[in-house]
C-alpha cells in the first residue's frame, strides 16, 4: 500500500483526541448526533416557508413554521 | 410532539429573510409574526426567531420561542384548536397559491444535485471539565466538476493527488469554523495559513475507486471583535483553528460522482465571534467536523450556511 506524504501525518496540534487512523473512529462516533438528538429530524419539514404555504392550502391543514437566524435545518 | 406535527404542514425557514425580504412569502410571515410572541420588539433585536403556527391565508393560530417540549405541545394544541373553529374560507386563501413567490433569492436554487453535498457535523472534543452538549449540522456543497477535483486525473490503483488548494480552501474557509454553539462567520482567505489535503487510490475495483484523504488545515485571526452576544464590548481578541484531517471515499467510475465520503478535521480551536456562544470559552480547546454524504430530502437540500462566498452564480 503506498503511504501518504508524511509532512500530512505530522501533528501540529497538541491536543487528547488527536487525529490519526486509530482515533478515527473514536471521534466519528463522538461527533455524530444520538438518535436522541436527531429526533427532530422524524418531522417531515419542507426547507421553506413558502413550500409549505403551497402544501398547506392544498391539503387544508395549518403551517407550523420553525423560524431562526440561520436556517433551522442547518447552521443553528 | 411528533404525532401532533403531523396535523400540519411542517417548515423551517431563515427568519431574517422572512423578515427583510420583499415579496409574498415575506409579507405573509411578517403578517404572521408581527401577531406573535415578539411582536413590534425592537430591543435587545427586533429578531422574530421562534416557532409560528398559521393558517395557509396567514391567519395566526400560535406562536412560541422555546426549548420546552411541553411549552412546545402545549402551543401546536393550542393552534390546532383555533385551526378547527375556523371555516374554510376563513383560513385559505381565495387564490392558490404559485410555486415559486417570486422577491426572494434561494440559494437552493443551485443544488449541485450531480456534485457533491455533504452534511458537516461539528461537536467539541472531550476534555477535562463539564461539557456542553452542543453541536452544530452545515451542508458543504460542491458541482460535478469541483467534486472531481477531489481525484487525480487518472484513477488508477497507486495515484497520489494534491487536492487543489480552492477546493480544500472552501472547506478551510467556510466550514472549518467555530460553529458548534451558534452561528459565525467565516474565515477571510488571508486568514487561511495552511490549507492541504492529499488524495490516494488505494483500490479500483469492480468499477469503483477507493480513496484515502489526508491533510491538514490551520486558520488564525487576531483583531477587535465582539465574543459575547450583545454586550457592546469590543476588545483585542484572536481566534483559530489548527486541525488535521482524515478521511475516505468511494468513486463510482460510470456514475462519476462518489456514493461514498467521510471528513474529519480535528484539533485544537481557540477564540469566540459575536454570536458562537463562546465568551466564558476562549482558550485551546479541541473540536471537530465530521462531513458525510448527505441524502435528498428537501430538508437535506438546505445551502450551506456561507454559500454566499462560495462566489456561485
Amino acid at each position: 500500500m503506498r503511504r501518504l506524504p508524511l509532512f500530512l501525518l505530522a501533528t501540529s496540534a497538541a491536543f487528547a483526541q488527536e487525529l490519526t487512523d486509530s482515533s478515527y473512529a473514536a471521534i466519528r462516533d463522538h461527533v455524530l448526533p444520538s438518535a436522541d438528538e436527531l429526533r427532530w429530524t422524524a418531522v417531515d419539514w419542507r426547507a421553506s416557508f413558502w413550500d409549505a404555504v403551497v402544501e398547506a392550502q392544498k391539503a387544508d391543514k395549518p403551517i407550523l413554521l420553525w423560524a431562526m437566524n440561520g436556517h433551522p435545518l442547518a447552521c443553528t | 410532539m411528533q404525532e401532533l406535527a403531523k396535523e400540519f404542514v411542517a417548515c423551517a425557514d431563515e427568519v431574517n429573510h422572512l423578515q427583510t425580504v420583499k415579496g409574498p412569502e415575506a409579507d405573509l410571515f411578517r403578517k404572521v409574526a408581527e401577531q406573535g410572541h415578539y411582536a413590534g420588539r425592537v430591543k435587545p433585536t427586533s429578531t422574530r426567531q421562534g416557532i409560528y403556527a398559521c393558517a395557509p391565508n396567514g391567519v395566526f393560530l400560535a406562536s412560541i420561542n422555546t426549548t420546552n417540549a411541553a411549552a412546545m405541545a402545549g402551543m401546536m394544541e393550542k393552534a390546532l384548536a383555533k385551526w378547527k373553529e375556523l371555516k374554510p374560507e376563513d383560513r385559505l386563501m381565495k387564490e392558490a397559491p404559485g410555486a415559486d413567490p417570486g422577491g426572494r433569492t434561494r440559494w437552493e436554487r443551485l443544488f449541485p444535485a450531480d456534485g457533491l453535498v455533504l452534511k458537516d457535523w461539528s461537536r467539541d472534543l472531550p476534555r477535562e471539565g463539564p461539557a456542553r452538549a452542543a453541536w452544530n449540522l452545515d451542508f458543504a456543497w460542491f458541482r460535478k466538476e469541483e467534486a472531481r477535483r477531489f481525484l487525480p486525473d487518472t484513477i488508477e490503483e497507486g495515484a497520489l493527488h494534491e487536492v487543489p488548494r480552492e477546493i480544500v480552501l472552501r472547506l478551510a474557509r467556510f466550514h472549518f469554523v467555530d460553529n458548534v454553539r451558534g452561528q459565525t462567520y467565516p474565515w477571510q482567505e488571508a486568514e487561511i495559513a495552511t490549507a492541504e489535503l492529499a488524495a490516494i487510490v488505494d483500490e479500483v475495483n469492480g468499477g469503483r475507486a477507493r480513496i484515502r484523504f489526508a491533510g491538514k488545515t490551520k486558520a488564525t485571526a487576531v483583531g477587535k471583535w465582539r465574543v459575547n452576544g450583545f454586550d457592546p464590548t469590543t476588545v483585542d481578541q484572536k481566534r483559530g483553528f489548527d486541525a488535521k484531517i482524515l478521511g475516505s471515499a468511494t468513486w463510482d467510475l460510470a456514475k462519476e460522482r462518489f456514493v461514498e465520503f467521510e471528513l474529519i478535521a480535528a484539533g485544537t480551536r481557540w477564540g469566540g465571534t459575536q454570536y458562537n456562544g463562546r465568551p466564558d470559552d476562549l482558550g485551546e480547546a479541541p473540536m471537530a467536523h465530521l462531513l458525510r454524504l448527505a441524502g435528498d430530502t428537501p430538508a437535506e437540500r438546505v445551502a450551506p450556511a456561507s454559500i454566499w462566498g462560495y462566489g456561485w452564480k
